[in-house]
């Protein structure tokens, strides 16, 4: 049975190591996928867990690949699974949200959606 | 390979925890008021009890680091040699949740290890007083690793974190019992005075796991309520897997339990401490601490993996 046990527990952690990396964002403003008339001041991203900000970052991309965002990551005060960006005001066209966070019981996560600004 | 020995290091870390806390609780609940009527052989037996929670704070100190090494790696997203040389480590201490609730445990780690060396050399009296302190300081070391636990990370609290903390030690009072068991059953054969108390040890024990296991049952119910959500994704999720098989190992646990119980019930106290009772009982123990050995495991795994909870 000790056996049976260990090669059960074998089997486990290899199904284990090959996780895939899961989205965990709750909602976003602007939305995922969102088109937007103006453009919006920061982007605010809600998470499922209380995120530590030391290691969370989020980053804004236009389509040609320049960063956008003022590098202002910051936790919201009254809520510890927000976070919040700012941006300079943004012309019209796609742009890519990427995230990557680190929740208080140590699991990373990351991710990425796009918004649209329409002028 | 990060997250295979995330696992290795979680669970040696749990499973020292749990041992160190099972130990001094065995020793205050099984063994109370025992000492003061038994000869040396009884102070021999805590000897050998305190030397295993001596070598299990070691193995706690030396997984803690192993952890927190290889989280400062896997929250900074650097490599194995990097992490190190650059300021993460110092980043992860300090500003973060899990960096404050590990300098807490190193500090109890390094605390209870002090009274458990001073323990050794002590006389009854002082000593009994000492492994009181022990058994508290060890069972805030177990309990404060729900703090940085999936339940501890829910939403919905203070419910996440009691139920962590309840299920920690219960599971500490009974599967942290059973190498302390084993080494009182062990030495019941040469000894005579030894062999006389096994009854009431055996007696206590069963009380105890009993207990136990209801506060297992109940906050297992809990906290799956909040990291699972549902019985679909308990059988579509790899979380919802893992528990579970934990949940198949630990109803083995139970019936292994519960046989010996039944045996132990089952048999008068005089014949409890025949030769070849205690053998088997020491082999049904063993067994269930390949069991309990195994779940701890799973538990590891399950700390590594996303809550099934989570859209």
């Amino acid at each position: 049975m000790k056996r049976t046990i260990v090669i059960l527990f074998l089997i486990v952690l290899t199904g284990a190591t090959r996780l895939e990396a899961h989205a965990f964002l709750k909602r976003a403003e602007p939305a995922v996928g969102s088109t937007v008339q103006t453009s919006p001041a920061e982007v605010r991203i809600w998470f499922t867990e209380n995120v530590e900000p030391a290691f969370s970052t989020v980053q804004i991309f236009t389509a040609d690949g320049k960063e956008v965002d003022k590098r202002d990551v910051h936790l919201d005060p009254s809520d510890h699974a927000l976070l919040h960006v700012s941006l300079p005001p943004l012309g019209g066209g796609t742009y890519k949200v990427v995230w990557r966070v680190v929740s208080v019981d140590t699991h990373v996560t990351n991710g990425n959606f796009n918004f649209r600004v329409v002028r | 390979m990060l997250i295979a020995l995330l696992i290795v290091a979680r669970a040696t870390h749990i499973g020292a925890s749990i041992l160190i806390a099972g130990t001094f609780t065995f020793q205050v609940v099984t063994l109370r008021s025992i000492g003061s009527c038994v000869s040396d052989d009884l102070r021999g037996v805590e000897d050998r009890l305190l030397r295993l929670s001596v070598w299990g704070l070691v193995t706690a100190l030396l997984s803690a680091v192993l952890w927190f090494g290889l989280e400062v790696v896997n929250m900074s997203g650097l490599s194995f040699g990097n992490g190190f040389s650059a300021t993460a480590w110092q980043t992860v201490l300090l500003e973060t949740k899990f960096g404050r609730v590990w300098q807490f445990r190193l500090g109890l780690i390094a605390l209870t290890f002090l009274f458990a060396s001073l323990a050794l050399g002590q006389g009854e009296a002082r000593r009994r007083s000492l492994i009181l302190v022990l058994w508290f300081l060890s069972v805030v070391l177990l309990v404060s690793l729900a703090w940085i636990s999936h339940a501890a990370a829910a939403r919905v609290q203070p419910i996440g974190l009691i139920g962590d903390a309840l299920h920690l030690c219960a599971a500490g009072g009974w599967i942290g019992g059973l190498i302390p068991l084993v080494i009182c059953l062990t030495q019941a054969p040469v000894s005579s005075a030894i062999a006389k108390i096994i009854p009431l040890v055996l007696g206590r024990f069963s009380m105890l796991s009993l207990c136990c296991v209801s506060v297992l049952i109940a906050s297992g119910v809990s906290n799956s309520w909040l990291l699972v959500g549902s019985i679909h994704a308990l059988f579509t999720t790899l979380y919802g897997w893992l528990l579970l098989f934990k949940l198949a190992l630990f109803g083995m646990l139970i019936g292994f339990g519960a046989r010996n119980r039944l045996a132990i019930e089952a048999t008068a106290p005089t014949a409890q401490t025949r030769s070849g009772f205690l053998q088997q009982l020491r082999r049904n123990f063993i067994s269930e601490i390949c069991l309990a050995v195994a779940v701890v495991a799973i538990v590891a795994c399950l700390g590594v993996t996303p809550p099934a909870g989570h859209p």
